[in-house]
């Protein structure tokens, strides 16, 4: 049983921590690479909630190949992201702590023809396009915004 | 109540995830000061708010050191935790005797 379901089944929908990790790839354009949402039908950044038995960066290599089908290895952490409440499209409530990594491809990969339940579209954008885009989650629209000015402050 | 005992009060002693900033120990060995994270903190929050109830010291935290992520502690009590351990450097503020 994963993580989510495991705990689920003991606190129900209660506010719980729930620990991700996402990654930022960029082209050789410094495009970035965003999915479109299977839950919420909005875009957003590839990564996901940590398995027991997982460090932060098995994490993110795992949600990257599920979400994108990229094999990626971590350049750096960019920063923490620790206190926003999340309310997820069930009803569930966690306050979501994570990690974020600016990662490369370790492969060559196609994201043409990759979709799957999490994922309805992967595309690379601008940071102009990025923001025209409704991203569905604040958290991530924080990252995008400091990754775009190159900016990470402390205690967000 | 605070989230450690909210969460064992669901889950027994089963293996959960915890976040700390920095580190925390129970045992009578020499730690990092620093502690669990409680909801609506940030690991910032936790780190000057655990610094300062375990050595009288107010810090300001400098900047982010790393993520640990993956350890797994099983506490005195037979309690199960993998610990996420957020760590920072930081500057003295004030110290009260």
């Amino acid at each position: 049983m994963d993580y989510i379901s495991y705990i689920r089944s003991k606190v129900g929908q209660e506010k719980i921590f729930l620990n991700f990790s996402a990654g930022i790839l960029a082209d050789e354009d410094g495009r970035i690479l965003l999915q479109l949402r299977g839950d919420n039908q909005t875009w957003g950044l590839i990564g996901g909630i940590m398995e027991l038995g997982e460090s932060s960066v098995d994490t993110l290599i795992r949600e990257f190949r599920e979400e994108t089908g990229i094999e990626v290895r971590p350049l750096r952490l960019l920063n923490i992201y620790t206190n926003f409440e999340t309310v997820f499209p069930n009803g569930d409530v966690a306050q979501t702590t994570g990690a974020v990594y600016m990662v490369e491809a370790t492969k060559p990969f196609n994201i043409k023809e990759f979709k799957n339940q999490e994922t309805l579209d992967l595309q690379f954008f601008t940071q102009e396009e990025v923001e025209k885009l409704t991203i569905g989650n604040g958290q991530h629209q924080l990252i995008l915004n400091e990754y775009f000015a190159n900016d990470f402050k402390m205690g967000n | 109540m605070d989230y450690i005992s909210y969460i064992r009060s669901k889950v027994g002693q089963e293996k959960v995830i915890l976040n700390l900033a920095p580190a925390l120990r129970d045992k009578k060995t020499w730690a990092i000061p620093g502690g669990a994270m409680e909801l609506g903190e940030s690991t910032l929050d936790t780190a000057k708010r655990e610094f300062f109830e375990e050595t009288g010291i107010q810090v300001e935290a400098r900047r982010l050191l790393n993520v640990y992520s993956n350890f797994e502690e099983v506490y005195p009590n037979g309690d199960k935790v993998q610990t996420v351990v957020f760590i920072y450097s930081a500057d003295l503020l004030f110290w009260a005797d």
